[in-house]
């Protein structure tokens, strides 16, 4: 479908466990928009992190194909996929995972600086994303001086500073309390709106389901129901 | 230049475990610094002692004299061979010596000998010989039917100061040489066993004892410095530029030493192999523990798009900052150390005997490769021990190290 940042076809995916194997996926299929706010919801076991996995090129189908950037994933390996993945994906993680010994500024940095960005792109795309993310004021200090909510913020910070075609997020509000959570969910959505950048969320939380513009909800590794509000 | 930044301050991480992996570092390259200080020392004592007491850096001889000591093998012009040698570089100064075996009596004590003709004026300002006279005196300049004995010799022949012993040798003219002298002065104990028979006599006494005219045996030839005897050897025979005689370093004409100190420093090396294991040891444990535990935070990297030889240079950085680090501080703590040694020393209640020479104090010296070889050890073994938990963590599979920890 034309304007698809990824298109997941026919992909399955089976993990074998003392020669029991387990079907993590059924021949799923999904394309994605640009621009697009997606939660993939669905309880526990249903695939929604394998899902996520395999989009970002960690994980590898047992079959089908993943087409991202017009690049097909499973043909790419060491490097050249880490390169891929740095170029055209953000992550977001439950448990932030940010780099410990930099400062705020430097881990939103990071991945510009091993795509060799120069210095002034670097500090004024650094200094518009801070302004974006409320994080103004703080970029010295180091993640353990950070509250929960404000590093998950650096990790959006640094998803989004380098302006990759999709941004996985995976049970991003897990390790928040609702509050900090609910207004961290709004500024993506509100830097998706304004910006366009694409937010695929892998949850539990109905907050995000509620916030999303297009739910895909899994069961045993298939599409239960692909909801897109309005 | 991130990847540095990072690698840098993970080092600060865990300052407890950087600490001591670091000490560990640094105590090995210190240990190594004393080591290799403390062999350079004592060698370079153990030469300087026998070359400058006894033997000098460089001997000439009649072809095969070394091998087969011949009173027949006469450098004729000792004073032309040394006029040619005096005047090249990193020489120092010479003197001509007659050798002869012998047989001492003295009373009813009867004993063979090595009776060496020595310049006493050349001598002393070649060799440090007139210093270990302990009783008595050295030489006389003139000519006299005079004898310095060694403290051993002494007591075999029953003999003091100012008594007679009796030689016999062969002169070189077929006659029996024989004469009568009297004990001018007694070596003292710092000498071993393998110098223990030696006479001294003044050469020219030594000449008429034995029918040999001007003529020598041997010229020993001091230097400035002891590590230039092997160009100096070749400088003396291009200067000589003679094939009746030959031209030996201290390592041939001393060679049981040589060989025995060869064997120690093999010994030594022992030493060292077994603490660069340890130290090998103690590093990639330290590093392995990193990889463990830092396995996720790998996987994150991953994840992010940091590329697998990123990763691994990450490791192998943290490893080389840390042991530049400790090889600083091991350095410096070695250097003072072989500071202290060379200026005190370490006094042996018992004197070794090594390679035929008692030596009573070991003292270190601070050279070059005390300095460079612990670093370029340490250094060494650190990066290498690095290199396969480094690998392990470039190649981590990111979905399954983000499910760690």
């Amino acid at each position: 479908m034309p304007g698809e940042v990824i298109k997941i076809d026919n992909v399955s995916k089976i993990y074998s466990t003392e020669g029991i194997d387990v079907h993590a996926l059924r021949s799923l299929s999904l394309g994605i928009k640009k621009g697009a706010f997606i939660a993939i919801a669905g309880p526990s076991g249903s695939g929604k992190t394998t899902l996520l996995n395999i989009m970002s090129g960690l994980d590898v189908p047992s079959s089908g194909s993943v087409l991202l950037a017009g690049k097909y994933m499973s043909e790419m390996k060491g490097s050249e996929l880490s390169d891929f993945r740095r170029d055209h994906i953000g992550f977001i993680f439950q448990a932030y995972n940010l780099i410990p010994v930099l400062t705020v500024k430097e881990n939103i940095e990071y991945i510009m600086l091993l795509q060799s960005v120069g210095e002034g792109e670097r500090r004024s795309r650094v200094a518009a994303i801070l302004q974006q993310v409320g994080l103004k004021g703080m970029e010295n200090r180091l993640p353990k001086q950070l509250s929960g909510g404000q590093q998950q913020r650096v990790a959006v910070a640094r998803a989004m500073v380098s302006n990759p075609d999709m941004i996985l997020a995976d049970e991003p509000t897990a390790n928040l309390d609702s509050a900090t959570g609910a207004a961290l969910l709004d500024m993506m959505r509100e830097l998706n709106d304004k910006n366009g950048m694409t937010f695929v969320f892998s949850t539990h939380d109905t907050m995000i389901m509620e916030r999303a513009k297009r739910l895909v909800l899994l069961k045993d590794g298939e599409i239960d129901k692909d909801e897109v509000r309005g | 230049m991130i990847i540095s930044k990072i690698a840098f301050r993970n080092i600060f991480r865990s300052k407890r475990r950087s600490l001591l992996t670091g000490m560990m570092m640094a105590g090995g390259c210190a240990l190594f610094a004393v080591t290799i200080g403390m062999i350079d020392g004592s060698y370079g004592d153990l030469i300087d002692m026998f070359t400058r007491d006894r033997t000098g850096h460089v001997q000439v001889h009649k072809n095969g004299y070394l091998d087969r000591p011949s009173i027949y093998k006469i450098l004729n012009n000792p004073d032309f061979i040394g006029n040619k040698i005096e005047h090249l570089a990193h020489v120092e100064s010479w003197a001509p010596r007659v050798y002869t075996p012998a047989l001492a009596f003295a009373g009813k004590k009867t004993t063979g000998v090595r009776v060496a003709g020595i310049h006493p004026v050349r001598e002393v300002r070649t060799t440090r010989l007139r210093h270990k006279v302990e009783k008595g005196r050295f030489i006389s300049d003139a000519p006299l039917d005079e004898v310095i004995i060694s403290n051993g010799l002494a007591r075999v022949l029953r003999v003091g100061l100012g008594n007679e012993i009796a030689l016999i040798a062969q002169g070189v003219d077929g006659s029996v040489a024989n004469g009568l002298f009297k004990v001018a002065g007694i070596m003292g104990k710092s000498e071993g066993s393998s110098v223990a028979s030696i006479c001294y006599m003044h050469i020219i006494t030594v000449q008429k004892f034995l029918s040999i005219d001007r003529g020598v045996h041997e010229i020993a030839v001091v230097l400035t410095d002891h590590p230039k005897t092997m160009k100096a050897v070749e400088l003396i025979s291009d200067a000589l530029d003679e094939p009746s005689f030959d031209v030996e370093p201290w390592q041939v004409v001393e060679s049981q030493f040589y060989r025995a100190m060869q064997a120690d420093v093999k010994g030594n090396r022992w030493t060292i192999a077994v603490l660069t294991i340890v130290v090998a040891i103690g590093v990639f444990n330290t590093v392995l523990m990193v990889i463990l535990e830092r396995t996720r935070e790998f996987g994150v990297l991953r994840a992010l798009g940091t590329r697998p030889s990123q990763v691994f240079m990450l490791i192998v950085l943290e490893t080389t900052y840390l042991s530049i680090i400790s090889i600083i501080v091991g350095t410096v703590a070695g250097m003072l150390a072989n500071w202290w040694f060379s200026v005190y020393g370490i006094t042996l209640s018992t004197p070794l005997e090594f390679g035929g020479f008692l030596f009573d104090k070991i003292t270190a010296q601070i050279t070059i490769r005390s300095i460079l070889m612990p670093a370029a050890i340490i250094f060494g073994t650190a990066v290498v021990v690095s290199i396969w938990p480094a690998g392990r963590a470039a190649w981590v599979i990111p979905v399954k190290a983000l499910r760690t920890g």
